[in-house]
């Protein structure tokens, strides 16, 4: 089964817990340079009197043509045939970049220590057992989901909130 | 990778991998939700963690902070081993000592200043966690001494004068069954989760929200169906205006006020004197959003306010507390659901449905012969109307300094945060004063560098402990993992402390089990094994849902037998400085306003941080990495201040050194800094007497100060 990531924005208030569960998941340790995988945002807009903020959780968009996987020279990111999503092995990445130049995102990272590239995985060996990826899981106002993609299609049909979709580059 | 590799990289639980999954609670921010936590073993230690499914708070999910269990409890500042002074007070030498010999030393040295100055001069002071409280306080008592002391004089306890004046008890808005909110100075979606959930249920369900802060906070700009904002202070004024509409309009419950109110006439006549224009001058609020406000409020029923805590940090914030509650009773808002319900407790401020020997387990060792506990005389309110007799700590500084009316020699602290008290410095200076400090905590603070026997705690995954949960729930976990270092549970070092100073308290020295199995000896439990081993929280069998309406019946706890609109506590005391109407003045202080224009707020919420307690957790302290004020962007233009430039705010004592964050989360003229921070402490620079006559609370969030722009040194 396919899968989409979503978030609602109107329930999203930037709380970072999602970053934090993907640093517990994936033992990120910013003290050695590591980058989160999961970043949430404040936006603020408009004039002084009226501003209007924008509240996001972003990490990788699990694109369908995916860029990043087509602009890496040693093929380290690939699709995960069951789950559809962007998954890679860096075990040959030899940090040139170019994933995270193409990506119109900008989540490949880099370790300041080791170079290599690593990104969201969307937790793909939970999802494959039944369990919900780590942001996912923990979100306190669930405004982050997996769905499948006949889910998100019956979705997009029916609900007419503004959501920010995974399948941005649809 | 195979596919093991796979499974342990994904951290997967299952035979294979041999990762476990272990029950505990988050002791993190306390003691309202301990969210229920899924923690992940692998070889005995804790590689990851999650909320627990099914969980009555949090139901799988859990906050920034508790995600990030795991980096607090292997925090590399975690204290490892007790230890005794090596070097000056506060210089931070230690040697290793074993706890038997820590014992010995805190008995001789206590048990000396006892002897020579009388139990009064020993303090027991708390500040996190809190879950160990009654067994402290039952320490003190039982060693003799009256001076127990929290930090709730200076977070929770104001909140709770406010609503036993009024309602003889303490009380909380029921936010699950209220069909429209007013959220007054509270963020909570950001302050706590589980009450922010319910304010957007009640939303979703087609209820409206008012929003009334200071602050433009990520309710008032996303949730708010009409959005309030005051200047600091000035929130009184504005209930006193809504009140004399409803009087003058006729709009409140007659009925109501004439059967259950005291101080009618009194309060009816002094608000007559807050007009819709008088209060828009005075709060800056349009006259007709003010109005808008009150037609919302009276216009639903059931309807609520939902007060934050920091409206009791100003000068005059009891008053203005009350003043905001006033509204409450005036509309007859007051024990039916989906309004203000009186408050129960069980154990540690939380309930389970039945009155527990709580209060009678500490109470019954009250030292009756013993001298004025500290700060009793200076708040007379806060004695008289508090039932459990804490000390109030905001005077302890003063109390040290002048060792008046008798001296303080020793001091037992259990997770102490200097960073709470104004003026922080010379709370250290106090305790280097002292005689003798123990100093327990799970973290190697500030104040254990002042201490002379240094105990390690342990976090929540490292005991077990009872906790209760939404008047109906009890949970009794067991250690999810073996002490990460040498330290012991908090009940387990007071239980120590107990025999070492052999204490006439067999109760108290027989630990934690039978301790707490005695004062919860009402639930009607039997086997605590099985309440133990219970994946989930249980119902007690004694545990009764309350019916609303049953405190209007039996009626009010305070002096007069009914809600206290004048408040006749106060009226007995007559102390001129002290209104017993909840009036309605200036919070701010005698600085000059042209050397000190902006008014600063210290201490509302950031997702990632509570007090001090997750600034040295890297996860946490990566999502805002430097202390930061938030300015609003007209001020900041008018000074010449970009985002992430260096700026100092300054007040008439001290001055700290920060980044500037550029948001309208904080009004023109206000700016707002978050608490608690080593290299910028917020509260060192507030005044140590900028404090409510009233309550003795501290008033962080409204101080004159001036905000100066650093230039970086290239
Ligand atoms: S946890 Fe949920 S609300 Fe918080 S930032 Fe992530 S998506 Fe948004
Ligand atoms: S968001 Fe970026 S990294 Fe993720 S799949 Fe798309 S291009 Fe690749
Ligand atoms: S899906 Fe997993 S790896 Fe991706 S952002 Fe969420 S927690 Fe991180
Ligand atoms: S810190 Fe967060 S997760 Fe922990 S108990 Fe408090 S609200 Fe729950």
């Amino acid at each position: 089964m396919k899968y989409v990531f979503v978030l609602d924005e109107s329930k999203c208030v930037a709380c970072s817990a999602c970053a934090v569960a993907c640093m517990d998941q994936n033992d990120i340790d910013p003290l050695a340079g590591d980058i989160p995988f999961r970043a949430a945002f404040v936006d603020e807009q408009g004039p002084v009197e009226d501003p209007k903020f924008t509240f996001l959780s972003i990490a990788c968009m699990h694109c369908e043509n995916a860029p990043c996987m087509i602009a890496c020279p040693t093929g380290c990111l690939k699709k995960d045939p069951e789950t559809g999503f962007t998954v890679f092995d860096n075990t040959n990445c030899i940090g040139c970049h170019s994933c995270a130049m193409a990506c119109p995102f900008a989540q490949p990272c880099f370790n300041d220590n080791s170079g290599k590239m690593t990104k969201c995985d969307g937790c793909v060996e939970r999802v494959k057992r039944g369990m919900q990826p780590a942001c996912v899981k923990v979100c306190p106002f669930g405004a982050l989901s997996l769905v499948s993609e006949s889910e998100y299609q019956e979705l997009m049909r029916t609900d007419a909130r503004k959501k920010i979709s995974y399948k941005i580059l649809d | 990778m195979t596919e093991l590799e796979r499974l342990q990289k994904a951290k997967i639980p299952c035979p294979e991998t041999g990762i476990e999954i272990r029950h505990t609670v988050c002791d993190i921010c306390t003691p309202g939700p301990q969210c229920g936590i899924d923690a992940f073993i692998k070889d005995g230690k804790v590689i990851k963690v999650e909320g627990t499914d099914g969980f009555p708070t949090n139901d799988g999910v859990l906050c920034t902070k508790g995600a990030a269990s795991r980096q607090y409890i292997y925090r590399e500042d975690r204290l490892k081993t007790p230890m005794k002074r090596a070097g000056a007070r506060g210089e931070g030498r230690f040697e290793p000592i074993s706890w038997e010999d820590a014992m010995a030393v805190c008995a001789e040295e206590l048990n000396k200043v006892k002897a020579n100055h009388g139990p009064e001069a020993v303090t027991f002071l708390c500040g996190y966690s809190k879950w160990f409280r009654p067994w402290l306080q039952r320490l003190a008592y039982s060693f003799g001494s009256p001076n127990y002391i929290t930090e709730s004089s200076t977070c929770h306890t104001a909140e709770v004068m406010s609503y036993t004046s009024l309602f003889g008890t303490y009380s909380m808005p029921d936010l699950r069954n209220a069909k429209m909110i007013m959220s007054w100075g509270s963020n909570g979606v950001i302050n706590s989760y589980p009450m922010g959930r319910a304010v957007l249920a009640m939303k979703a369900q087609g209820g409206k929200l008012v929003v009334i802060d200071p602050r433009r906070t990520h309710l008032a700009v996303k949730y708010a169906d009409l959005y309030l904002q005051p200047k600091i202070g000035s929130d009184a004024a504005i209930a006193h205006a809504m009140a004399k509409i409803m009087i003058e309009e006729e709009r409140y419950d007659k009925a109501f006020v004439d059967k259950y109110c005291y101080g009618f006439e009194k309060y009816a006549n002094y608000v007559s004197h807050f007009s819709l224009s008088r209060a828009e001058e005075i709060s800056g609020v349009p006259a007709g959003d003010i109005r808008k406000a009150l037609d919302m409020f009276l216009e639903t029923d059931p309807s609520t306010v939902l007060p934050g805590n920091g409206l009791t940090h100003r000068i005059n914030g009891y008053n203005i507390h009350r003043a905001i509650l006033s509204l409450m009773a005036l509309s007859g808002r007051y024990d039916r659901p989906g309004t203000m319900m009186p408050a129960r407790k069980t154990l540690c401020e939380s309930d389970a449905g039945f009155d527990s020997l709580e209060h009678d387990f500490y109470m019954s060792r009250w030292p009756q012969n013993a001298r004025p506990r500290v700060g009793s005389e200076r708040f007379p309110l806060w004695t008289k109307l508090l039932h459990d007799r804490q000390g109030q700590g905001m005077d302890l500084i003063r109390h040290m300094e002048e060792g008046t009316p008798y001296p303080l020699k020793a001091m037992v602290c259990f997770g102490v945060n200097d960073r709470m008290y104004l003026e922080s410095p010379r709370f250290l200076a106090g305790l280097d004063r002292m005689d003798f400090v123990v100093a327990t905590d799970i973290f190697h603070t500030d104040v254990i560098n002042h201490a002379d026997i240094v105990l390690p705690a342990s976090t929540s995954f490292e005991r077990s402990e009872v906790k209760c949960y939404m008047g109906q729930f009890l949970y009794y976990t067991r250690p999810a993992i073996s002490p990460v270092h040498d330290n012991k549970d908090d009940v387990e070092i007071i239980t120590l402390l107990a025999n070492a100073l052999d204490l006439d308290d067999d109760l108290l020295r027989s630990g934690y089990d039978k301790t707490v199995q005695h004062m919860l000896s009402t639930s009607g439990i039997e086997d605590w094994e099985a309440v133990k081993n219970s994946p989930l929280p249980v119902r007690a069998p004694n545990a009764k849902r309350y019916i609303p309406g049953t405190q209007l019946r039996e009626g009010f706890k305070t002096p007069t037998g009914k809600i206290e609109l004048s408040c006749s506590v106060l009226e007995e005391i007559g102390r001129p400085d002290l209104d017993p109407l909840p009036i309605h003045k200036s919070s701010d202080d005698d600085a000059d306003p042209a050397k000190y224009p902006f008014v600063l707020m210290s201490g509302a919420r950031i997702p990632n941080a509570v007090h001090s307690r997750t600034h040295n957790v890297p996860w946490l302290r990566s999502l805002r990495p430097n202390p930061s004020v938030d300015i609003n962007p007209a001020d900041a233009e008018r000074l010449g201040i970009k985002q992430g430039d260096t700026v100092r705010i300054v007040s008439t004592v001290s001055s700290i050194t920060v980044k500037a964050n550029i948001s309208s989360i904080s009004n023109v003229g206000d700016v707002n800094m978050f608490h608690g921070y080593k290299e910028a402490n917020i509260n060192s620079i507030i005044p140590v007497d900028h404090l409510d006559p009233y309550t003795g609370f501290p008033g962080y969030k409204q101080l004159r100060c001036r905000i100066e722009k650093v230039e970086d040194r290239p």
